[in-house]
């Protein structure tokens, strides 16, 4: 199931790609390039700077209240599968209304 | 097991394997040549690069949560044109992406799925040019461009153009479907464990 994983984006390296700084559910930082067409952003990051977003993930299952999520780039820090808390997902239909 | 060229096509009729824009022709047409050859098929260069800056930094990996943002700060983008090619001076690595997507998707039934890897041709080879170093594998779930890490080892300047020929994806069949248990990461925030700072 996918769902959007709430993070915050800035510029890529390349282009076509944006970075994508995101939180495990206990806090822990990764980072990964993914393709600009699994990133939703309020607005276009300029410079250095992050701004909010959401990267389309899939949903993998749940454990303990916690979700394990795959990436759809592999993170630098944590490889492809993190886990993550609900309140850091919406799923994609919630936000295509929205 | 690889696929051959002709399990190749089988595997984008059947939407088993995707490649975006498609590779063409299938088969040589006259003149125009095929991109297949006996079991790989070429890759074309795409017009993104990013040029890693040195500096007086040093790389430090197990610094968590801050990769992607290092890398991005040290590297500068260019989009080359068919006007204007990029010269890969001796000894300079860059980072580029093929032009085509590739996606390589997990089936929800069945058995069987695909990987792939990703490898240079042998006449740009011969000139030096590496386009990948220990990161050849494309996932079976992959979906996207291939990012290559181009070097030239070689003993004069390469010319990059944009559309060039400048790799092959070897497609092989994965037994079993992969699978992410969520239960045999407890306890941890990801499977492969995380870098965390000392």
């Amino acid at each position: 199931m996918e769902n959007w994983l709430a993070c915050r984006v800035g510029k890529g390296q390349m282009g076509a790609e944006y970075m994508i700084e995101g939180q495990t559910f206990d806090g822990l930082k990764f980072t990964l390039f993914a393709p600009t067409e699994f990133v939703e952003v309020s607005q276009n990051p300029t410079g250095w700077d992050l701004v909010p977003g959401r990267i389309l993930v899939s949903r993998l299952g749940e454990e303990n209240g916690y979700f394990w999520i795959r990436l759809p780039r592999e993170s630098f820090e944590m490889g492809y599968v993190v886990r993550v808390g609900s309140s850091q997902l919406t799923p994609t239909t919630q936000l295509q209304e929205a | 097991m690889l696929l051959s060229n002709r399990e190749m096509h089988q595997a984008l009729d059947e939407g088993r394997l995707k490649i975006t824009p498609e590779p063409l022709p299938r088969t040589a047409q006259g003149s125009q040549k095929s991109p297949y050859d006996s079991h790989t098929v070429n890759l074309l260069l795409h017009d993104s690069i990013a040029i890693p800056i040195g500096g007086k930094y040093v790389c430090d990996p197990s610094d968590a949560g801050n990769q992607a943002d290092f890398q991005r700060r040290n590297s500068k983008q260019i989009t080359i044109t068919e006007d204007q090619p990029y010269l890969l001076d001796r000894n300079v690595f860059i980072l580029a992406t093929t032009r085509e997507e590739i996606s390589l998707p997990i089936p929800d039934v069945g058995d069987r799925c695909l990987g792939a890897r990703v490898e240079g041709r042998s006449s740009l080879a011969r000139l030096g040019l590496l386009v990948h170093f220990t990161a050849p594998t494309i996932h079976p779930g992959f979906n996207g461009r291939i990012t290559f890490e181009l070097i030239n080892l070689g003993p004069a300047p390469i010319l990059l153009r944009v559309g060039m020929a400048i790799a092959q994806l070897i497609v092989e069949e994965v037994r079993g479907i992969p699978f992410w248990t969520p239960s045999q990461f407890h306890g941890q925030s990801a499977p492969e464990g995380v870098i965390r700072k000392k």
